[in-house]
């Protein structure tokens, strides 16, 4: 067992024991392969983790359906004080999950990470409130017909989770699923396993029934495929890029599964010249270089009316350079930290090449900065853009945002619902009614208005178009992992 | 159990005799003088329960999360029903501690409490229902000791108090609005709003389970409360307030006051301040309640009142089930419940044989000390109580009815009534009719489903009916027919927290426990915005 399980020094000095094996059916265990994890303020090896074959992912299944025999039969307001229990033990063990997390992603420690697992623990709580509490319906219908839904599990649920918000995304598939009755399969995202891995340590604790949750570490096309294509999963529930996204639910399609899917955006933040512009250019940087701009609801593409446009790219700009700075993870003051790899280092950098040749103004970006290694990248801020570049178009996924100017509000809405994305959407104004117009002309799955990122558990959250299928968070994500039976009655039909 | 122990005016109306404390096996005397202008008993006093456990009763009334003495410093006793010996003084409120209360809740609902995040509320729910799960030993002995329940009955309901607080922790962030679409020009939404400073009176048949379901939903929902419990059982009601300050509560969320309801129950349904009041208790005192509330503020008003529940046995019934559930129908709780099941009604191809067993079941239903294992009826929360119950009991035989089973009070110490049955009744006795709100039960004959739904149906009241059958097309029809607010079918007296629990016709208003409590403690705002400029 031993060699399940190394102990690893964290930068705040504290040492502990993380494991690195499979969690499945209550037990931890090797696979054949094992990958490394990369510090990406270092670019140091952390350790080296299991990595789940598709052997390993059907023996998950199997323990997921055995286990799911008892688990239906628990009352809701039982697995209600487990979830609950998990949450307490998230909150208990806060100050070592999140190092753990600015250790495996570069996010910052106080700023970030924190926020991440103190969000877990909130959305279990919330979750296990529901639990008791996903009704179904008596639907009168005729004196001779009795019927009612009764809302039921899928069963065995795999879930695929980025490496944006580890833990956090985690926390956004794991509570809803439990809570509607589920058991798991959950596979990290391959560069940042950690914190899922130490998690899991936290649901023995709680007392979770063998096999009812299920982690494992894994590579995309192996465990992931492995997930999505299995039959005895019988709900797949994803969150990454679009086009992984596409791969999940064409596998999916093998038995059918249900499929939630939590994809990428391009979304825009629209800010009409009566907007509060010093509110807007604090939520608008928060919006795109907060995580490092590795948010899929990132506010990539900012509109400014042009009465304003030239105030508010000198004020963002100011406001952006002072508050976000390159900083290490787990200094205090961090809010900038770097980008999870080289891989994502190389494509941001790419795209900011690409920006400037097709003639976007760079105000600010490519500054030297004094890490000697890491993935860092200034925030990159392009003014003067236009609909036809590729920095407006496609998703970066990093701390560069494409600004551009309009003038009507007909013409915003038609280039904002200019993408094949439909996430987010933020707009700026403080005409009520405008805000309102906006917000129903917008094709997007939120709408914050005279705000950005500003997500809560309790309201839905996902996307049109391409960004997604389904919603997380809130009712709408207790009933992503329901399905409904119909139960009909004869109460004296005869033939 | 209360005895009187302040004057009111200048008659007295109490008794003077001495009595041998619980706890501390010390005699008290106290004089006619010294009880009129006594003041001064401690805050806390220390009980010894009959099964040993010590522990420290809050006798003050919590206002503002403080345990305080009354105004004019009056109290009064609280007895044990099985031996009719004083358990302990707790003050007694008057209008003056209400106003107090009320200013209380009403500093607290202004401040954040209504407004801040609700799941702040839900958390604190939360930490409550797990106190009351880390206390449930000490609770479940106050009331036994208090009401007299069986030790056994008393856990039930602890157990039950905790669900349900839980279970309201996690509705305080879920109170939906809506959004009503009413094309291009508006844009509408409705919002859930708590009321205010809400008033409860709750009663003395399950006094925490009742404090339970009062508090739970209006803390959710972001009111505060000022709650008044029975005048026989205050103590559980003060042992627990305890556990809200220690959950966190900020104060004067949460007044529990020990009063009389011709006292303090009418100071709260009466207080200009208070806007709303719910009380579950006789339907006599409620339509009082609902006329103060109507006189003085227009409050809202739920009310869980009375109950002649039928239960109902179909000829295809399982019979030993059936007769499990008549028992655990009338004489759980000592048949004092608002939901028991009063009326029996037994199909006649299977009468003889269901009354020769419930009769031999009603025999060896074991009466006596609650502390006692194996005792399932207790006895009867008062003096009072019993009196009622025995003067039913001599309407009954001298009305005509057949005396199956029992008829008497058993022994001369505590208030302990044999399990009755009667037989042979029609449906115009008193028995039949009246609620009796104890261990006596009517048992009659009827023909067939039409008849039964009829005969179910032939009362004012219309709290809960029970049903037994195996045939589940008789089950729901007979279910959708009877005029009731709760159907057990092939089962009885079976709650659970998420399923709502009230009354048609002259049970009660309103709905308690599920997601239907809710509606009892919040408003609608509707908010409707123009769109064209």
């Amino acid at each position: 067992m031993s060699d399940l399980f190394v102990d690893i020094k964290l930068p705040t000095g504290i040492t502990y024991q993380q494991p690195i094996g499979l969690y499945i059916d209550g037990e931890w265990r090797k696979s054949d392969s094992t990958a490394e994890s990369v510090n990406p303020a270092t670019e140091e090896p952390i350790t080296s983790v299991y990595f789940a074959n598709e052997k390993d992912v059907d023996d998950a299944a199997h323990a997921a359906k055995k286990a799911f025999k008892q688990w239906k039969k628990i009352p809701g307001a039982e697995k209600a004080k487990l979830i609950n229990k998990l949450a307490d033990l998230t909150i208990e063990n806060l100050e070592l999950l999140s190092a753990v997390e600015a250790l495996d992603t570069g996010k910052p420690l106080e700023l970030n990470c924190k926020a991440d697992i103190e969000g877990v623990a909130d959305y279990l709580k919330y979750c296990a409130g529901w639990a008791d509490k996903n009704h179904g319906k008596y639907i009168p219908v005729t004196s001779t017909k009795f019927a009612y839904t009764v809302p039921e599990p899928y069963g065995v649920v795999g879930q695929i989770v980025p490496w944006n918000y580890p833990l956090s995304m985690s926390g956004w598939k794991i509570a809803p699923a439990l809570a509607a009755g589920n058991c798991i399969i959950i596979k990290s995202a391959e560069n940042t396993p950690l914190s899922l891995l130490l998690f899991a340590t936290l649901v023995e604790k709680a007392g979770f029934p063998k096999g009812v949750v299920n982690i494992i570490s894994g590579y995309g096309p192996i465990a992931g495929s492995a997930i999505a294509k299995h039959p005895l999963i019988s709900k797949v529930a994803f969150t990454g890029s679009t086009k992984v996204g596409s791969i999940v639910q064409k596998l999916a399609a093998e038995n059918l599964k249900a499929v939630t899917l939590e994809c990428g955006g391009k979304s825009p933040l629209i800010v009409f010249d009566d907007a509060d512009i010093d509110q807007c250019i604090k939520w608008a940087s928060f919006g795109i270089f907060y995580n490092s701009g590795q948010n899929c609801t990132s506010n990539s593409r900012i509109y400014v009316q042009e009465k304003i446009y030239d105030e508010f790219v000198s004020k963002f700009t100011k406001f952006t350079k002072e508050k976000y700075i390159l900083k290490d993870p787990f200094d205090k003051s961090c809010e900038l930290g770097p980008v999870i790899s080289k891989i994502q280092y190389d494509r941001i950098k790419n795209y900011i090449e690409i920006g400037a040749k097709e003639g976007a103004l760079m105000v600010t970006g490519n500054e030297p900065h004094t890490f000697k290694t890491g993935y860092y990248i200034q925030p990159t801020i392009f003014t003067d853009c236009t609909e036809d570049m590729t920095i407006v178009k496609e998703e970066i996924f990093g701390p560069v945002v494409a600004i551009s100017k309009f003038s009507t509000q007909e013409e915003v809405i038609e280039k904002a619902n200019n993408s094949t994305y439909g996430l987010a959407s933020m707009v700026f104004t403080k005409d009520l009614v405008r805000g309102h117009v906006m917000a129903e002309e917008l094709e997007a799955g939120m709408c914050y208005i005279n705000s950005s990122n500003d997500e809560d558990i309790r309201v839905p959250f996902g996307g049109y178009k391409m960004s997604g299928v389904g919603r997380e968070l809130g009712e709408n994500g207790i009933l992503a992992y329901t399905q409904v039976k119909a139960v009909h009655v004869n109460m004296g039909t005869t033939l | 159990m209360l005895r009187v122990s302040t004057f009111t005016g200048a008659k007295v109306t109490g008794t003077t005799t001495i009595r041998t404390t619980i706890g501390s096996q010390q005699l008290i005397t106290k004089s006619l003088l010294a009880r009129f202008y006594s003041s001064q008993i401690p805050l806390k006093v220390p009980v010894t329960l009959p099964n040993g456990i010590k522990y420290e009763q809050p006798t003050g009334l919590f206002i503002n999360n403080e345990f305080v003495a009354s105004k004019q410093g009056k109290t009064f006793e609280v007895l044990n029903p099985s031996t009719e010996d004083v358990i302990c003084d707790v003050y007694e409120s008057r209008e003056e501690d209400v106003d107090l209360a009320v200013d209380a809740a009403s500093k607290a609902f202004n401040s954040e409490w209504s407004s801040q995040d609700p799941a702040i509320r839900g958390e604190y729910l939360l930490k409550l229902a797990d106190l009351i799960e880390e206390h449930s030993e000490v609770l479940a002995g106050i009331e036994a000791l208090d009401n007299g329940k069986a030790l056994i009955s008393a856990r039930g309901d602890v157990a039950l108090v905790a669900k349900y607080l839980r279970s309201c922790g996690g509705w305080a962030d879920k109170i939906f609005g809506s959004l009503i679409e009413t094309g291009d020009s508006h844009f509408n939404y409705a919002r859930r709003e708590p009321l205010g400073v809400c008033g409860q009176i709750i009663p003395w048949n399950f006094p925490l389970l009742m404090w339970s379901w009062k508090v739970g939903p209006a803390l959710a929902t972001g009111n505060t409360v000022v709650l008044k419990s029975a005048e026989s059982t205050p103590l559980s009601a003060l042992y627990a307030s305890q556990l809200v300050k220690e959950a966190g509560f900020p104060a004067g969320v949460v007044n529990t006051l020990s009063g009389f309801g011709k006292i303090t129950g009418n100071a709260i349904a009466a207080h200009p301040k208070i806007k709303k009041v719910a009380f579950t208790g006789s339907t006599a005192t409620g339509k009082h309640i609902m006329k103060t509330a109507a006189e003085s503020n227009l409050k809202k008003v739920t009310l869980e009142l009375g109950g002649k529940s039928p239960n109902i046995v179909f000829e295809d019934a399982d019979i030993n089930k059936a007769v499990a559930n008549i028992i655990l129908g009338i004489y759980y709780n000592s048949g004092e419940v608002c939901c028991a099941g009063s009326r029996v009604y037994v199909q006649e191809s299977i009468y003889d044989e269901v009354a020769k067993a419930f009769k031999a079941a009603a025999e060896a239903v074991k009466v006596g000390d609650p502390f006692e294992n194996g005792v399932f009826q207790g006895p009867q929360t008062s003096q009072n109580q019993l009196n009622k119950i025995l003067d039913y009991i001599n309407i009954g035989t001298q009305e005509g009815a057949t005396l199956i089973s029992g008829g008497k009070r058993k022994g001369n110490k505590g208030y302990f009534v044999e399990p009755t049955i009667f037989g042979d009744v029609s449906e115009d006795m008193r028995i039949v009719k009246e609620e009796i709100f104890g261990p006596v039960v009517t048992m009659s004959k009827f023909k067939d489903v039409d008849e039964v739904i009829k005969l179910g149906n032939d009362t004012e009241y219309g709290l809960a009916a029970g049903i037994h059958t195996t045939n589940l097309n008789t089950a729901i029809k007979v279910a959708h027919s009877l005029k009731a607010g709760t159907v057990w079918i092939n089962t009885y007296n079976d709650f659970h927290q998420m399923v709502p629990f009230g009354g048609f016709g002259q049970s009660g208003i309103g709905r308690e426990m599920g997601k239907e409590a809710l509606d009892n403690y919040t408003q609608v705002k509707a908010v409707r915005i123009a769109r064209t400029n």
